[in-house]
């Protein structure tokens, strides 16, 4: 079963086309890579099927609803969570409220990720939990972020720059809990500049280059182009 | 007479905080000035005199001026916010906006009391003294100061301890985060209006019953002090406002009672400036919650 | 002078039997301007609405003669000098109103007699300042200054009750107050009374509690407060609630001479002294009639202020009338007129009002005091 469609999509922000056309899609358990420069469009991407900015056409079907006219916050409580750039935990609560604020966009829909799974997965939330979340270093607050969004059962899991600001290690360690949940069978798309930690990562790839797809197809295919590497991702 | 005066700040100061905590949370969730407290306070007053003298027992009129000040709390975000919260940039506009509401419901109490001070008949509530280590007390300090720590504590635990209260604390630091979260804020908004306009209700009331007097203006001199502890308190920190309520409370008794009169409000400000100079986020407020309030 | 006084009877007769000849209705405009609204409300308001009970029964009673009347309105100086200042230039605009009654109080009534005189406009103002008088020849005050109302009360405080302590309570934020409250503490220290302690509130206070306590645990003889009626019983009561000794004496201005001080005190009033103007109910024909009628149209008994500004409207009649009979009904005509008043029957103080040379109102004053829940003229 197809989890996300995207038909056309248009988004202007005053004026400016930030999205010019997109279409693409997520099947239930692929862990999707969409990557591209800076400015190419990716966090307005999420941003429009998270609902936190408005399109101006186009469809977007999650689980073959389109979620046109839904408030954000019914969004991630129909499954779709946006784990946003920049972590934003609520930095004066602590781990713990965080992650019981993860619940509620679980709603009465039945537990994916328990709390013990998520202490499983990254066990320094557990360790910290009492801390208040904005003392955490940036990893442990990329680890919190998804930990969060996991406890608010997600079909599809958007991720923005999750390796921002963050040292190789510990890049290498969220990056790994993301593909153990892959495996487990969560359904991811993932926004990268890191194009080669996000190729590396995913089976298949967008290029996403001034507001158009420029490329698709599979990861590896897409890691061993290196003109479309040079051209589009400058890296 | 020390403890005395003491006794009579820690029963004012807790009445401010009453008012206080409502203007607190408004102030921590939206980021804005409800100048309309102050109305809505008085608005409760007000419910409550009317419903006691058509024949209500008294503590129905309290439950329903309550309800009726939650519900008026909920209109002014309506009125006065929403739509302004919508186009962003709205600390201006909403100020003066919700400076309007407070002249309406000012002039609307005007009218209606013919520009009179009106108190609660006579035995509305039993005048009953007590003498307790040579400090006199009456059934009604008594009953003020255990309502307001009954309430303080059931706000605390909601805001700490429940989903709900968790979703307000998440607006609070960060709206746009808290939505992806599926916290549906407009929500949380009616919640903590109704919230707010319910105590600054019951303040009205308390306050009305325990000075004898029920005025047009009364909520103007606590406006100024819900300023004074919301900046002294740490901007939005509950537990700044409580504490600052308190202080405030009893620095005015004790500055009425041994310090030239006139004086209270100079010494109350010198007060604040001090404590901005040592702490310029207030008592309470740390980096944090400054920081989660100027991201949006 | 008493030949004088009829011979201008006489002309004034005649007067009046020209105009009902000529059979030509004649409008005198007026504008009632009070604070309405803003911190003198509690006076203006009840001027204003003592003025136009007063002026509805004069046009009814055909006090103008046949067919004239007063046309007034009601403006609302919002206890506010740019507001004031802008509706006296926009009033004195138009050449048919002769006179404004107002503004209210203090600083909004000086800076209306500025304007006034300026426009060479009359306006008599509610306050008792002074100031006002001396601005210029166009504005009046209509109350009693307080060197002539104070005496009252101080003397009965130092030769009546022989009192030697007295705290003193007042009210801070409004000028009157403040005038009246000084004048009281020179009063009394004069006549040897020592003021133990000296506190001002704010007109919207209501928590007196830390302040009771104060004056309840000190020792004085007497305790003058000086504010107005309904917050003056609220702080007698929570004195009374904070154990002040029974056998002290609780003094107040004429501010309490209104019903609003015995119901919102109830018990705890009994036993206080105060001067009025105003003896609730009434105690003549005149003054009796007034708050029969008061109370059937407001559906609330009169207080001083309304009292006052029935008052004040029979002296701005009277002052209207008088320079229409002298054939000068212009706005020279009523201010020389109002300046001129003597013995103009009223509800107040003696029941006759008069102006002196220098335009200064007597109307006199009782010493009253709360017993069995009325006022009572207070034992001699």
């Amino acid at each position: 079963m197809t989890t996300l469609t995207i038909n056309d999509l248009h988004v202007s922000y005053g004026g400016v086309k930030a999205l010019r056309g997109v279409s693409l899609r997520v099947e239930e358990g692929e862990m999707v890579a969409l990557i591209g420069s800076n400015g190419a469009g990716k966090s307005t991407l999420l941003n429009a099927l998270s609902n936190v900015v408005k399109r101006k056409s186009g469809e977007v079907i999650f689980e073959g609803t389109d979620t046109r006219g839904m408030s954000p916050y019914a969004v991630s409580r129909s499954g779709l969570l946006h784990v946003p750039e920049g972590r934003q935990v609520l930095s004066d609560m602590s781990v713990y409220e965080n992650l019981q604020v993860g619940l509620i966009a679980r709603g009465k829909r039945k537990t994916i990720y328990s709390l013990d799974h998520v202490y499983e997965l990254f066990p320094v939330l557990e360790e910290r939990r009492d801390q208040i979340s904005g003392t955490l270093s940036g990893g442990q607050q990329q680890m919190l972020a998804i930990g969060r969004a996991l406890m608010g059962g997600p079909h599809l899991l958007l991720l923005d720059e999750p390796s921002l600001g963050l040292s190789p290690l510990i890049t290498d360690q969220v990056f790994d809990a993301l593909k153990k949940l892959n495996a487990e069978g969560l359904t991811v798309l993932l926004v990268e500049q890191n194009a080669h930690r996000a190729l590396e990562a995913t089976s298949r790839a967008y290029v996403l280059d001034r507001g158009q797809i420029s490329f698709e197809g599979a990861s590896s295919e897409l890691a061993g182009n290196k003109a479309v590497i040079d051209s589009y991702l400058g890296a | 007479m020390l403890t005395q005066q003491i006794l009579n700040g820690l029963v004012s100061g807790s009445v401010y905080a009453l008012f206080s905590l409502g203007f607190t949370l408004i102030f921590g969730v939206q980021k804005l000035l409800n100048f309309a407290h102050g109305a809505t306070f008085m608005a409760g007053a007000f419910i409550a005199y009317y419903c006691t003298i058509s024949g209500l027992p008294f503590v129905m009129a309290i439950g329903f001026s309550m309800l009726a000040t939650g519900l008026i709390a909920i209109l002014i975000d309506l009125i006065a916010f929403r739509t302004l919260r919508k186009r962003g940039n709205a600390e201006f506009p909403a100020l003066v906006s919700s400076i309007g509401v407070d002249l309406i419901l000012v002039s609307i109490a005007q009218q209606v009391s013919n520009t009179q001070v009106l108190n609660f008949p006579f035995g509305t509530f039993p005048i009953q003294f007590y003498d307790i280590f040579g400090l006199r007390i009456s059934l009604l300090q008594i009953v003020i100061l255990a309502t307001v720590a009954v309430l303080v504590a059931a706000l605390i635990f909601y805001l700490k301890k429940t989903t709900f209260g968790r979703q307000v604390r998440a607006v609070a630091t960060n709206e746009r985060a808290a939505a992806l979260l599926g916290v549906n804020a407009q929500s949380v908004y009616l919640q903590t209006f109704f919230i707010a306009g319910a105590l600054a209700g019951l303040a009205g009331v308390l306050i009305g019953l325990l000075f004898n007097s029920i005025q047009f203006l009364m909520g103007e001199p606590y406006m100024l002090r819900a300023f004074v502890v919301v900046v002294i308190g740490g901007l939005g920190s509950v537990q700044g406002a409580i504490i600052a309520s308190l202080m405030l409370g009893v620095a005015q008794s004790l500055t009425v009672a041994y310090l030239p009169s006139g004086l209270t409000d100079a010494i109350i400000f010198g007060l604040l400036f001090l404590v901005l100079l040592v702490r310029p986020n207030g008592l309470f407020g740390d980096i944090n919650a400054v920081a989660g309030g100027t991201r949006q | 002078m008493k030949t004088q006084s009829l011979m201008l009877t006489a002309t004034s007769a005649a007067a009046m039997m020209l105009a009902g000849a000529s059979a030509h209705a004649e409008d005198y405009k007026a504008v009632i301007l009070q604070s309405l609204t803003g911190g003198a409300a509690f006076i203006g308001k009840n001027v204003a609405d003592g003025a136009v009970l007063a002026a509805e029964e004069l046009n009814e009673q055909g006090f103008f003669g046949e067919g004239n009347k007063l046309v007034f309105s009601v403006e609302d100086d919002a206890t506010d000098r740019t507001q004031t200042l802008s509706l006296i230039t926009r009033l004195a605009a138009d050449p048919a109103t002769l006179m404004v009654m107002g503004p209210t109080s203090g600083s909004v009534a000086l800076a209306g007699a500025n304007v006034a005189n300026e426009r060479e406009f009359p306006v008599m103002t509610t306050t008792n300042s002074m100031e006002v008088l001396e601005n210029g020849p166009w504005s009046f005050i209509m109350t009693q200054p307080a060197s002539i109302t104070m005496p009252f009360i101080a003397d009965y405080t130092a030769e009546t009750l022989g009192v030697e302590t007295c705290a003193v309570i007042g009210v801070k934020d409004n000028e009157a107050y403040v005038a009246l409250q000084r004048m009281y503490e020179d009063l009394i220290t004069e006549a040897g009374v020592e003021i133990v302690s000296n506190d001002g509130v704010a007109l919207a206070d209501s928590d007196f509690s830390a302040l009771a306590t104060k004056v309840a645990s000190s020792d004085q003889d007497c305790v003058f407060v000086g504010t107005p009626a309904a917050q003056g019983a609220n702080i007698i009561l929570q004195l009374k609630q904070a154990g002040l000794d029974p056998d002290t004496a609780i003094l107040g201005h004429n501010a309490f001479a209104s019903p609003t001080f015995i119901e919102k005190g109830g018990a705890a009033v009994e036993g206080v002294y105060l001067i009025g103007a105003w003896v609730p109910g009434g105690d003549n024909e005149f003054s009796s009639a007034f708050a029969e009628n008061f109370e059937e149209k407001m559906g609330f008994p009169a207080d001083e202020w309304n009292a006052m500004g029935y008052s004040g409207m029979q002296v701005v009649a009277h002052a209207i009338r008088d320079a229409a009979e002298a054939g000068n009904a212009t706005r020279e005509g009523v201010r020389d007129a109002l300046g001129e008043q003597k013995d103009v029957p009223v509800v107040v103080g003696t029941h006759t009002y008069t102006l002196d040379e220098e335009r200064v109102p007597f109307f006199g004053m009782k010493v009253l005091q709360v017993k069995d829940g009325e006022f009572t003229v207070a034992p001699e």
